[in-house]
């Protein structure tokens, strides 16, 4: 019980002290999406679907081999099963994040690509 | 079946009998609590540093009528755990750096001045202009004092220039320290680094700043020129047998000389010349490029010259409290909390983090004319930095066993977690501790 209390009050004081990035975050992907679906158009296509999980597994990819540079580590530290464990999470969490904003950019450059011309 | 039934009755019996014990504990604890926020006792909390506020911001909730004061001229906060972090060039200096008044609730009242005297006998604090402050209930948490001058020759201006350098003293010369090692990370040459008899704030400390200088050094290139020494006043490095052989592996294979029981006296800064005193009473003296200074630590003159302190025995001079309750051994309306107590381990944040919910629990049983029950492991923590990316955290009681808060860390493994844990996680959690959440 006070380990899930202490993880509770750990992320929240991580998240206190990332509150700019985080209300960039929230501010962004609320004015993207209000934009997003006010577009002609279903809000969400399946073709539009299949390309943002492709733009995760990407994410995904490149979170998972950059994570340990970005916190002044190194993938070649990374001797310990727990450690493959939390990046395999922070890979994912940040991918997953990452889609509220992926998807209608996604939605964007669809509406307002050059026609092909024949 | 039989028995299956037979272990599940007993299981439930006992389920049933330990429900009802906490239930009864719970509510006696309740009622204490209660008789305690009924009383409009005044309560002094003498150190605002992170001892000293989390109590404020505990007693505070827990006390709605009680007149709290915090004594302490200092306004900036100090984080320091961060400090390696700033004399090895990881962090800037202002990510350590903040507000004492941030974390302070409004009702504790703070008077900006050092206390001089205690006088238990009738109460009462003196501060440094002759104020006098009374109260019902006393906590010291003035933290520890670093006692550079004992080391002849030492100037603490001059660090940060001729190779010295010293991470305790203040952010300030944690920065200026940072341009003494990153000086000699490029060039290499003999480096020296201290640890002194005394108890000492956070013992993995040195520790760590031999290994984050030792991949500076890597990285600079000034590994290959280096020569590396290491010096304890004490039997070994680090106060856990495997630990300690660990350490030493690690040193060996980065070519670090260990010598023990070898404490530095004296320090020629000119001439760069540092000067050590072996146990048989044996002085050598030996050329630095870097000298890496960790000052003996004590109590607070105004806890020292005290009543209040042990007046013999190796924690003479620190704060006598029991080391289970943390309640003063001669005057029970005394308690202590932080680096100031003299008990046998634990001068961390993570002591702090542990010990401060006692003091406030084993408080509230003493307002309410109870005994004090609430009892401390000793718990300690201080994530060791093997390298920039890697860490090994080692949590362990008095006893020196180990007491992991997350038992599925292996303690014994440095990981990249424990690296995210130190660099990322420990300050918010330091925070939250301040604020008298965890
Ligand atoms: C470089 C470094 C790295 C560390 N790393 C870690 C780590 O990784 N993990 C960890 O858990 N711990 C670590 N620590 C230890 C941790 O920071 C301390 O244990 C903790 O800050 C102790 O808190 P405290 O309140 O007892 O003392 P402090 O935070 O020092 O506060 C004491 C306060 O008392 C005040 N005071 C002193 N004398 C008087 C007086 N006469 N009157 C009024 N006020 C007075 C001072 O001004 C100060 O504000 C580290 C410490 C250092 C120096």
């Amino acid at each position: 019980m006070s380990e899930l209390n202490l993880t509770f009050f750990i992320l929240l004081g991580y998240a206190q002290a990332h509150w700019f990035v985080i209300t960039i975050y929230i501010i962004g992907a609320l004015g993207l999406n209000n934009v997003a679906w006010t577009q002609k158009g279903r809000f969400f296509q399946s073709k539009l679907v299949e390309q943002t999980l492709m733009g995760f597994g990407v994410m995904f990819v490149l979170l998972f081999l950059t994570i340990p540079w970005l916190t002044g580590s190194s993938l070649f530290l990374m001797g310990y099963w727990l450690d493959w464990v939390l990046l395999f999470i922070m890979a994912t969490g940040y991918s997953l994040a990452s889609l509220v904003w992926m998807y209608p950019i996604i939605r964007f450059y669809h509406v307002f690509k050059p026609t092909e011309t024949k | 079946m039989t028995s299956m039934y037979k272990v599940s009755t007993i299981g439930r019996r006992k389920f049933l009998v330990g429900g009802a014990t906490a239930l009864a504990a719970a509510s006696s604890l309740n009622a204490i609590n209660v008789r305690a926020n009924e009383s409009s006792v005044r309560i002094v909390i003498v150190g605002s540093g992170a001892a000293g506020i989390s109590l404020a911001n505990r007693l505070s909730r827990a006390l709605k009528n009680a007149k709290i004061i915090i004594v302490d001229r200092k306004e900036t906060h100090y984080y320091w755990p961060g400090l390696t972090l700033v004399a090895t060039g990881a962090w800037p200096k202002s990510k350590v750096l903040d507000r004492n008044s941030r974390f302070l609730p409004s009702q504790v009242d703070w008077v900006k001045e050092m206390v001089i005297n205690f006088n238990p006998e009738v109460n009462r604090v003196e501060t440094d202009t002759g104020r006098q402050i009374e109260y019902d209930y006393l906590i010291v948490a003035s933290g520890v004092e670093y006692n550079y001058r004992s080391i002849e020759g030492l100037d603490i201006e001059a660090f940060g220039q001729n190779g010295l350098a010293s991470v305790y003293h203040s952010p300030d010369v944690a920065a200026l320290s940072w341009n003494a090692i990153k000086q000699y990370s490029q060039t290499g040459g003999d480096a020296i680094f201290t640890l002194p008899s005394t108890p000492v704030r956070c013992a993995g400390v040195p520790l760590q700043m031999a290994f984050l200088t030792i991949d500076r050094l890597k990285q600079n290139g000034g590994f290959g020129q280096a020569n590396l020494n290491f010096y304890s006043a004490n039997q070994n490095v680090f106060g856990l047998p495997w630990f300690n052989q660990f350490i030493l592996d690690r040193f060996k294979e980065d070519g670090m000389q260990v010598g023990l029981e070898t404490e530095l006296s004296a320090v020629d800064i000119g001439a760069r010349k540092a000067s050590f005193k072996k146990a048989d009473g044996q002085i050598f003296t030996q050329d630095y490029d870097l000298l890496h200074v960790v000052p003996p630590m004590r109590a607070p003159s105004s806890v020292r010259y005290s009543d209040l302190a042990w007046q013999e025995g190796n924690m003479r001079g620190w704060l006598a409290v029991d080391k289970d309750t943390l309640q003063h051994v001669k005057y029970s309306n005394v308690f202590g909390c932080g680096d100031v107590n003299g008990t046998s381990r634990g001068k961390t944040a993570a002591t702090v983090k542990m010990s401060v919910p006692i003091v406030v629990e084993n408080l509230l049983a003493v307002i309410a004319n109870e005994e004090p029950t609430a009892s401390f492991n000793g718990y300690t923590s201080c994530p060791l930095l093997t390298k920039f990316g890697a860490a090994m955290l080692i949590e362990f009681d008095y006893n020196g066993t180990l007491v992991s808060t997350f038992p599925f860390i292996d303690p014994y493994k440095e990981s990249w977690l424990g690296w995210v844990m130190k660099e990322q996680l420990l300050k918010p959690t330091y925070l939250q501790m301040l604020k008298g959440n965890v």
